[in-house]
């Protein structure tokens, strides 16, 4: 990664990469705190959300959105995520480039004083997150714990996920459990926040057209300023599969019912099971969606997906209760049909396309460039240019495929079932 | 052919409008740096196009809802294989939607973009319909209706939006209703697609790394001129006053979610446009993120971030909306209509209606920063005979008196609320 983009150590474990393309129209600066997924999540999850409202140089939550609103829409946003054994918490601000800018005005910089304010000079009351926004905040990443249930298909996959990985970190969910969000006071807000600063790796990410002069100066300066004790980075396990198929059903007063399977490997072959998760169930001409899709007609949605780090491929689709048994057994059945070799090289070739050509275009967007980046600082196998990847993929043989179906392992089936069976059926 | 090179100063690029002899219009964005290529072929029928008729025709004839939406599923099927197995071969991402008034289909690539154009001419240009294949997406697209149907965000919407309107087809889901596409048979389809897949009701729009002469050459060899058949769609007569005041139902969600909706006269085309970008000027100003509203809803706990105010358009309707989770839609309503009366009185301060025109500027020019997001733009740009361009010239010529005569035409008594409460887990 360090020569693929040019990744640089500002402070103890802060690292600063920027990717300049004069293609985008805009820029988007990321501080990214990484650490590993504890029951700490709930109140790691809380800060960005108290950081992303105000700060010393604004001090509520309407001045600091007028300011940015005047920079043509430029904004910090918070995102807190789940990356297999980490928590990713991050906060960004994004603008429209100096170049289009009516009057002259260095948006960015604005911007980043603006972000760099927020991150290292939050406002406090006697030494504090205000009591008031403490409780605002923690108030709505309870509801956002609870929204999860909006989603059906997300929530279902989620309960699958954490059965899977019961007792490893991967088990919490980004925002931890409502016990731990209510418990959070003043005292430990401030700590964990200190925490997020001092002791949690940082990765700084820059994208856009700018060629960012100065802004790894302005970083150097803020860490500088701040005590860094980095903690130990724990890199993500990969998880073992159960002796037995842990199988769950939960039924709802919902219309469509939702099967989810989990499956785990210990092969440790990154591009191999990516073709081969593709074949199955990652495009519009794989097995799930022309099979149990399109010549079955049982559901509207049926896909895999792969998460290599932790060593899974999940199936999920949006069944009626009558159809569940057959779905379950059709996405089997198609899984074994790979494992046994039943597929031509023609449908291995398209996928191998379909996949770079997702690959290449992914970098079209800010945001893209983005994740690549923050994909190979989280795993280093991906620390490669898309050349190369095009290569590993292009390499991949039809026996690596087959021996990729057959290390995988039924962990976990999850059903989230409909109670109004009667009427199910078509 | 009628060719047209138009040109943004402020963005400093250009785009090519072409009249083509075939009927259809083309849109052709090259953009330097970008490594894929996107294009979209797109026609002006959706949803509400359930009562049409054509000079060949002696009535208006009146059609299953739904069917616009399962036209666009059927037409990936072909005599000897289906589209998306075309498009896998080269790699390219191939997807399609229907709104409320259009359909599109649509491709993504970074290589042979030129294969992947004539396979989209080619299959959106030849229907291939069958009793059995029409009766085997009977199934796909009852499956997609329920997972909507278990939707809180989608329920709120359409619950919101047949209190609203009496008549009005927009009230009318976009896939129908298991019932209604039941009703779907194979000459139904052919008469649609006959009717609204004409060329001169038609446009291609294509932006990103293509080369527009090659582009327009696969045009010319692959459009099957098409004539002028006068298509006509009918549009009941919509009263002024909503339908009801108040609706809610009770699903899975974490808090309730609302919508606000103000009933206003029906507009298409370029007024729509116009009065788009003023309304949404407008309730950013009195609503949006920095408002004196904001930051008071948001502080007591009535809004969460999830918070918006905007105008849902299209051809012939037009409405103003407010929406987001909240404890208390009830009072959540109460509050946004009491401001919008209060500013009517004491006017929007004129410092917010300048930001909020920046921040327009800053949002549309930011969208010119994607392949995808350019090449819808420009589609949906031409459904309104504008082009892509011109939303940056009418938003740099609204005027504050333009947002206070939209404030104070609103009819702040003409709305509906739409409630979606959290259904109890046993």
């Amino acid at each position: 990664m360090e020569n693929l983009y040019n990744r640089r150590r500002i402070a103890d474990e802060v690292y600063f990469t920027s990717v300049t393309d004069n293609k985008f129209k805009i820029n988007r600066i990321s501080v990214i705190f990484i650490t590993d997924l504890s029951d700490r999540a709930s109140c790691n999850a809380v800060i960005p959300r108290l950081l992303s409202k105000c700060s010393e140089d604004f001090d509520t939550m309407a001045k600091l959105n007028k300011k940015l609103a005047g920079l043509y829409s430029a904004n910090i946003t918070w995102s807190v995520k789940a990356d297999g054994d980490y928590q990713i918490c991050e906060l960004s601000a994004a603008v429209l480039g100096n170049r289009y800018a009516l009057e002259g005005e260095d948006i960015l910089r604005e911007a980043l004083k603006i972000l760099i304010g927020c991150i290292f000079r939050p406002y406090f009351e006697n030494g504090r997150f205000p009591s008031q926004s403490l409780e605002i905040e923690k108030q709505n990443q309870i509801d956002d714990n609870d929204a999860e249930i909006n989603d059906k298909t997300s929530y279902a996959y989620y309960k699958a996920y954490s059965e899977a990985f019961r007792g490893e970190p991967a088990e919490i969910r980004w925002g931890g459990t409502n016990e731990q969000v209510e418990a959070i006071n003043g005292d430990s807000a401030l700590e964990t926040y200190r925490r997020l600063i001092d002791e949690t790796r940082v990765e700084i990410i820059c994208v856009g057209e700018s060629k960012f002069e100065g802004v790894e100066k302005m970083f150097e300066d803020a860490f500088s300023a701040v005590g860094r004790k980095p903690e130990c980075f724990t890199a993500t396990k990969l998880s073992s599969v159960k002796p037995e198929v842990s199988r769950i059903t939960e039924t709802l007063d919902i219309e469509q019912s939702k099967l989810v399977m989990i499956f785990k490997t210990g092969l440790r072959k990154k591009y191999p099971l990516m073709v081969m998760q593709h074949l199955y169930g990652g495009t519009e001409s794989s097995k799930l969606f022309s099979i149990v899709r399109e010549k079955m007609s049982l559901c509207y949605y049926c896909f895999s997906r792969l998460g290599y780090a932790k060593g899974f491929v999940s199936t999920e689709c949006g069944v009626d209760h009558d159809n569940l048994v057959k779905t379950e057994a059709e996405c089997l059945n198609q899984l074994s049909e790979i494992a046994k070799g039943n597929f031509t090289d023609d449908e291995v070739t398209k996928v191998k396309l379909y996949i770079i050509n997702l690959m290449r275009s992914g970098l079209d967007t800010v945001s893209g460039v983005a994740s690549k980046c923050l994909s190979g600082i989280l795993y280093p196998e991906n620390a490669i240019s898309i050349d190369e990847m095009s290569d590993r993929i292009n390499a991949v043989t039809r026996e690596e495929i087959i021996e990729a179906a057959q290390s995988l392992k039924l962990d976990t089936v999850y059903i989230l079932d409909t109670n109004k069976k009667e009427e199910a059926a078509q | 052919m009628k060719k047209e090179i138009l040109f943004s100063s402020r963005l400093r690029e250009s785009c090519t409008k072409i009249i083509h002899d075939s009927g259809l219009n083309i849109c052709l964005y090259p953009m330097k740096g970008f490594s894929s290529a996107f294009a979209i072929l797109g026609t002006r029928y959706g949803s509400i196009d359930t009562t049409f008729k054509t000079n060949e025709d002696a009535d208006y004839m009146t059609v299953p809802e739904g069917i616009a939406h399962y036209l666009e599923h059927k037409l990936f099927e072909g005599e000897e294989c289906s589209a998306f197995e075309n498009f896998a071969k080269t790699g390219a991402y191939s997807n399609a939607f229907t709104s409320f008034d259009s359909t599109a289909y649509h491709f993504s690539c970074s290589d042979k973009f030129g294969e992947n154009l004539r396979t989209l001419l080619d299959f959106v240009q030849n229907p291939y319909f069958t009793e059995e294949n029409i009766q085997k997406e009977q199934g796909i697209i009852s499956q997609e209706i329920k997972i909507y149907l278990d939707d809180p965000g989608w329920r709120v919407f359409f619950n919101g939006l047949e209190a609203i309107y009496h008549n009005n087809p927009v009230r009318i889901d976009i896939a129908g209703t298991t019932e209604s596409i039941k009703k779907i048979r194979k000459e139904l389809l052919y008469h649609c697609y006959y009717t609204f897949y004409n060329l001169n009701n038609m446009t291609l729009a294509i932006a990103g790394n293509f080369d527009p002469d090659k582009a327009l050459k696969i045009c010319d060899e692959m459009l099957r001129p098409s004539k002028d058949i006068g298509l006509k769609t009918l549009v009941p007569e919509e009263p002024y006053e909503i339908k009801e005041k108040r609706v809610s139902q009770k699903l899975y969600c974490a808090l309730p979610l609302f919508q606000l909706g103000f009933k206003m006269p029906n507009l298409s085309g370029r007024e729509c446009c116009r009065k788009y970008i003023i309304w949404n000027i407008m309730l950013e100003a009195a609503l949006g993120s920095f408002s004196p509203f904001y930051s008071r809803c948001y502080d007591s706990g009535l809004i969460n971030d999830t918070f918006s105010a905007g105008v849902f358009k299209g051809r012939g309707f037009f409405l103003p909306m407010v929406s987001g989770d909240s404890r208390d839609p009830d009072k959540t309503a109460e509050e946004v209509i009491n401001e919008l009366y209060r500013l009517r009185t004491n006017g929007i301060p004129k410092e917010d209606f300048e930001i909020v025109k920046k921040m327009t500027y800053g949002d549309l020019l930011s969208g010119f920063n994607n392949v995808g997001t350019v090449a819808k733009g420009m589609m949906n740009a031409d459904f309104n005979e504008m082009d892509i361009f011109e939303n940056l010239e009418m938003t740099a010529e609204v005027t504050y008196d333009d947002i206070m005569d939209a404030l104070r035409s609103m009819d702040l008594e003409n709305s509906s609320l739409s409630v979606i409460e959290p259904l109890e887990r046993e």
